[in-house]
């Protein structure tokens, strides 16, 4: 760049000073210049395009592993962290590609201008260098206060943004309360609140943008003057002041760039703060969440030290540094996921040839990962091939009992052993800790107690636990379920849509296709978490006869958390439990 | 088309945006001036030295303090004033879309809140409301410099002007709108992506445990890595463009100014212009790119601002609903059906055929029937949010397509089937519906629904902000407080339905017991039996099949 002025400032002088002919070798140089900082820009897009890209990806990667890695019950997942996810990706980018750069920018490139302006006139080189410290030194003091006032008013101010799409979403309600009129008035008085609150941020913040304009200005402003005057009384070269004239602006355009991306950093850095809990280490695996974490992190640190090795002029230094960042971070992450596959059995590599004969609870204690206690010091035995109802009053640790065995709780003490007896006859004991995770899937499946049916057709639902399934296979499973009834009432069958969380079908429905979805997965024992609860006496009826049915077959084990009278009759064997 | 429509919108605030419009202007016009002043004061003085001349030198060097503290002050007010009037320009509009919407007929209101839409609503109007600040004043000012700069060059010389606007317009409008156009279903693309991500990402939160119990989890996993990926891809070759027309841009501007100091150059050799002259147009014209950067931008998102504006006029599109001008007199006795029917739109079967009933102020009643057999339906049209397609409904006798809507939604209310209260303190959500509820109102109305003690223990008691970014509510929470809220307005007939949806049965049985006990006039539709035996009359929607 630099070069490219150097040789217009030539170009200007020869022609103006000397009245030389039009010089084209120069002017050419000049343009070739341009065409080389074209194409150096084009490199640097294309770098910075796949940067992030890439840590946008990542990001999202790290996300959904820390995600899978917490299990349901973990605090730290909230629905909102689908929007935080969505607002950090889009944060990140701007954060890696922008300010991140603009950074680097601002370290080197006034440094290198600085270089050659003072070869040019050191006075103006000593001016620039002079203004350049009180620049930041202004932006911090006004960032501070900028900053203090968000974080006051950031919370007022999103709240009055989002309650207009939340009236937006409840046009019913306002209309069958009576609320038409005051809602209207009060979209007007909080769109208004919102405006002042908003402005009243901005005067602010736009105070550091202004520091930054004023002094960038001044520069040129005070170097065009001083320069003038210089080559008007000392005789100063013309060319050179051309140069550093043109080279001021230049200057300060980093700085300036920065400023407009200092809220990408702002962004960034409060998104990162909404998924923050995510990656909280559990409670329970404390080693492999730290190196995730670590990993979280040194892949964050890798692809800015590569975004920063981005010369600002298109001079690479590391170029590829990016993907080994990547390769790395993604190293880590398989590295975590695997880990626990290593412990595979082979004697037991294959549960189908074995048939569960009892299930025994041993000195259980659970706690949630809230510190709730779910059970403790439970002792009973379930028996195989049998129907097991688990009574007692509400809070008593039935639900905990099966989380335990669907392995969605670690017990913190006690063991569950199971027995099993193979084809031949021969029996064995196994402590279901000692289970690799597959096989440990294969060996239950589970309705839970709000069974969560998620926007789509019935189908796409169902075949959540068997993917592959025809259409056949998810009759059958219906019928086993005794849904067929309830299928007969959804006039599009199959095809039928289930909005979020259920909407558009009856919590009972729900339950009776959560348990038809739970069969579609083989598994020798089933475990269902209230499966009445809201179901009306008839369907009730219903369903006690379908887990009868799936029980006389003998081929699976029920577990049922109940506290209904009609469900507790089943029971071969009723298992009470105390209050904790 | 969706675009016009948005530029009519700005008409509303016209004074505000021309404000805005102006002082954007006149900052770029000192910001160009300065460099072309800065460029002509340095030349001239390197001539004056060069052939001795002599130069009044504080004129100059004055206009160019009083430019740069010019520009540095209109940089700030462009900044305050466009930011300005583009929030009077968001108020207005939400104002307009709000009383739109609040004309709609049910069904179109509905349509606010389906699931997929919802999610991409807050996106388009976002993106609508920024249209202003981001896309017509960075236009309209390149545009108007463009002008001028034009009228100035062409009073030198035809050939500057033609180079000028070759280039600029190339770098300015060719460029961007040739990258628009390429970007547009890839940017297209990355939307519905980033939604469907997002849609799928909360699934999958909400769903967890279901998922991993059935072994699901993986599966899933991989589809959002694989939509994850899509998505960075879609944006690499977006940011790649944007790249390549801010690359363009300063290439058009550094070739620009090569040509200029050729051009004007001969014309100075010629005679026809000063040194100083040749060397402001010249640099005057590499400042008029500047003003072109957030141009190229504004071009590329130009697709999805059409697209968003597109999709919000849609859903505001639609019919709206009819009421007549009868108003109640005193309290409402009896909400009498005769031979009523209902049909969904866009179904044939009639959901409910010939249904008469007259329902009394002086009874409760509770409505069962299998799912799908049009309860909730029924009680919808009971409350005139829907129209019946057959017969009639009479409300002491008034026909409801005469009545009023307000006048009847004073006798009557609905408690949704999802619980629905917006977000506030809870002080609010009472006021709102009477504006004098007293504390003791408020708060016997929270005991019916044993709310009161889990109220009273957030920070802040009744003035504890609920909702969005205040404290969460269970689901069995928030159905509590739409029932309160329900239960608080006192009118003649009160619909519930499914109010014990999400409780569990001790404490429905011990709720539903309070209400039905000390108040007459309830319509319940449930399906399950705990309050049936406090009814006085159950009736039972049968469906034929």
């Amino acid at each position: 760049m630099a070069l490219f002025y150097y040789c217009c400032a030539k170009a200007a002088a020869q022609i103006l000073i000397l009245k030389q002919e039009v010089p084209e070798d120069i002017l050419l140089a000049a343009a070739l210049c341009a065409c080389a900082r074209f194409l150096l820009q084009l490199i640097l897009a294309f770098l910075n395009a796949s940067l992030s890209e890439k840590s946008e990806h990542l990001l999202r990667l790290e996300i959904f592993a820390a995600m899978a890695r917490q299990g349901p019950f973990s605090p730290a997942l909230s629905p909102a962290l689908a929007s935080s996810t969505q607002e950090l990706s889009e944060a990140v980018v701007p954060y890696f590609a922008a300010y991140r750069r603009t950074m680097r920018q601002v370290m080197i490139l006034p440094l290198v201008l600085l270089f050659c302006v003072y070869f040019a006139s050191p006075l103006s080189a000593l001016v620039l260098a002079a203004l350049c410290p009180l620049v930041p030194l202004f932006m911090v003091l006004i960032g501070l206060k900028a900053r203090e006032l968000n974080d006051r008013q950031l919370l007022q101010i999103k709240r009055l943004s989002n309650r207009f799409f939340e009236a937006l979403s409840h046009l019913p309600l306002i209309f069958a309360y009576n609320l038409s009129s005051k809602e209207l008035a009060a979209v007007r008085r909080m769109s208004r609140r919102w405006r002042v609150e908003t402005m009243h941020i901005l005067y602010v913040a736009f105070l550091s943008a202004l520091a930054l304009e004023f002094f960038a200005t001044v520069g040129v402003a005070f170097c065009a003057i001083t320069l003038g005057f210089a080559v008007y009384e000392q005789g100063f070269s013309y060319e050179q002041a051309l140069f550093v004239l043109l080279c001021a602006p230049e200057f300060f355009l980093p700085l300036r760039k920065l400023g407009q991306h200092y809220h990408a950093k702002q962004r960034a850095l409060a998104a990162a703060a909404a998924v923050e809990d995510l990656f909280a280490p559990a409670p329970w695996v404390p080693t492999a969440e730290n190196s995730a974490a670590g990993a979280e992190k040194k892949a964050a640190d890798l692809t800015a030290v590569a975004a920063e090795n981005i010369e600002p002029t298109g001079k690479l230094l590391q170029p590829a540094a990016a993907s080994p960042a990547h390769c790395q971070a993604t190293a880590y992450s398989v590295s975590v996921s695997s880990r626990s596959a290593d412990s595979l059995q082979p004697q037991f590599s294959d549960l189908k040839d074995f048939k569960l004969k009892a299930v025994r609870f041993c000195e259980i204690s659970a706690r949630y990962p809230d510190g709730r206690l779910g059970l403790e010091r439970a002792s009973f035995e379930l028996g195989g091939g049998q129907i097991n109802v688990l009574t007692g009053p509400s809070g008593c640790g039935k639900s905990t009992a099966l989380n335990v065995l669907a392995g969605l709780l670690r017990p913190c003490a006690g063991s569950v052993e199971l027995s099993l007896v193979h084809s031949s006859g021969r029996e064995c004991q196994l402590a279901l800790a000692d289970l690799s995770p597959r096989q440990w899937a294969d060996l239950f499946t589970f309705v839970p107690q709000r069974p969560y049916f998620s926007y789509g057709t019935l189908r796409s639902n169902l075949r959540l636990a068997a993917p592959q399934a025809s259409d056949e296979e998810l009759y059958l499973a219906l019928t086993r379920a005794g849904a067929q009834q309830v299928l007969s009432f959804l006039p599009q069958g199959l095809d039928s849509f289930i909005g979020d969380d259920h909407a558009g079908i009856s919590g009972g429905q729900a339950r009776l296709f959560a348990l038809a979805r739970a069969l579609l997965k083989p598994a020798p024992l089933l475990l269902l978490d209230e499966p009445s609860a809201s179901l009306d006496a008839d369907l009730e009826l219903k369903l006690a006869g379908a887990l009868k049915n799936l029980a006389a077959l003998g081929q699976l084990t029920l577990v049922i958390a109940a506290h209904r009278p009609q469900l507790i009759a089943l029971a071969q064997r009723e298992i009470k439990l105390g209050p904790v | 088309m969706a675009l016009f429509k948005l530029l009519t919108l700005m008409r509303l605030e016209w004074k505000a945006a021309a404000l805005g419009f102006l002082a954007s202007l006149c900052s770029t016009f000192a910001s160009v001036g300065l460099m072309a002043t800065a460029a002509w004061f340095l030349t001239a003085m390197g001539a004056a030295y060069a052939f001795g001349i002599l130069l009044n030198l504080f004129v100059p060097s004055a206009l160019i303090r009083l430019l740069a503290i010019l520009r540095t002050g209109l940089r700030y007010a462009d900044r305050l004033l466009s930011h300005q009037a583009t929030f009077r320009i968001i108020e207005k509009f939400r104002l307009l879309l709000f009383a739109k919407a609040l004309r709609l007929e049910h069904y179109a209101q509905l349509n606010f809140r389906t699931a997929d839409l919802e999610r991409r609503l807050q996106g388009d109007i976002e993106q609508l409301e920024l249209a202003y600040l981001r896309q017509f004043m960075p236009c309209a000012t390149a545009f108007a410099l463009a002008l001028t700069a034009g009228l100035i060059l062409v009073s030198f010389s035809a050939n500057l002007l033609v180079v000028f606007l070759i280039c600029y317009l190339c770098c300015g409008v060719l460029v961007p709108a040739l990258l628009s156009y390429l970007s547009a279903p890839v940017s297209a693309r990355c939307a519905d992506l980033g939604i469907k991500l997002q849609h799928e990402l909360s699934d999958n939160l909400s769903g967890l445990l279901d998922l991993t119990v059935l072994d699901a989890l993986s599966y899933k996993l991989q589809s959002l890595r694989q939509l994850s990926y899509y998505l960075s891809r879609g944006r690499f070759f977006i940011s790649l463009l944007d790249g390549l027309a801010q690359a363009l841009l300063l290439l058009g501007a550094m070739l620009c100014f090569v040509c200029f100091i050729a051009l004007a150059g001969s014309l100075y050799l010629k005679g026809q212009v000063s040194a100083g002259q040749t060397m402001m147009l010249a640099i005057g014209a590499l400042a008029c790119f500047e003003s072109l950067q957030p141009v190229a931008a504004a071009l590329l998102l130009l697709p999805a601002t059409e697209r968003s504006a597109r999709r919000v006029w849609d859903l505001s599109q639609g019919l709206e609903r009819k009421e007549g001008k009868k108003s109640l007199e005193g309290k409402l006795q009896s909400i009498c059906c005769v031979q009523l029917g209902l049909t969904l739109p866009g179904h044939d079967q009639p959901l409910l055929e010939d249904f008469s009933f007259t329902f009394k102020a002086t009874e409760n009643y509770a409505l069962t029937g299998a799912s799908g057999s049009g309860k909730t339906s029924l009680l919808s049209a009971l409350s005139g949010l829907i129209a019946p397609t057959a017969g009639r409904i009479l409300y002491n006798g008034i026909d409801g397509r005469e009545l009023k809507a307000v006048s009847l939604h004073q006798r009557l209310t609905l408690c949704f089937q999802d619980p629905g209260f917006m977000s506030g303190t809870v002080r609010s959500m009472f006021t709102a519906l009477h504006p004098q509820a007293a504390e003791a109102q408020i708060r016997s109305a929270l005991e019916v629904v044993e709310l009161w003690s889990f109220i009273e223990s957030l920070d802040g008691g009744l003035d504890a902000y609920l909702g969005h970014h205040g404290n969460a509510l269970s689901g069995g929470q928030a159905r509590r407080l739409s029932l309160a809220l329900a239960l608080f307005r006192q009118c003649d007939f009160l619909l519930l339905d499914e109010p014990g949806e999400g409780l569990d049965p001790v404490q429905e049985e011990r709720i539903l017991k309070r209400i039905l006990s000390y108040r007459r006039g309830v319509i319940m539709v449930t399906h399950r039996k705990s309050g049936l035996y406090l009814c006085d009359k159950i009736l039972r929607l049968e469906t034929e099949s």
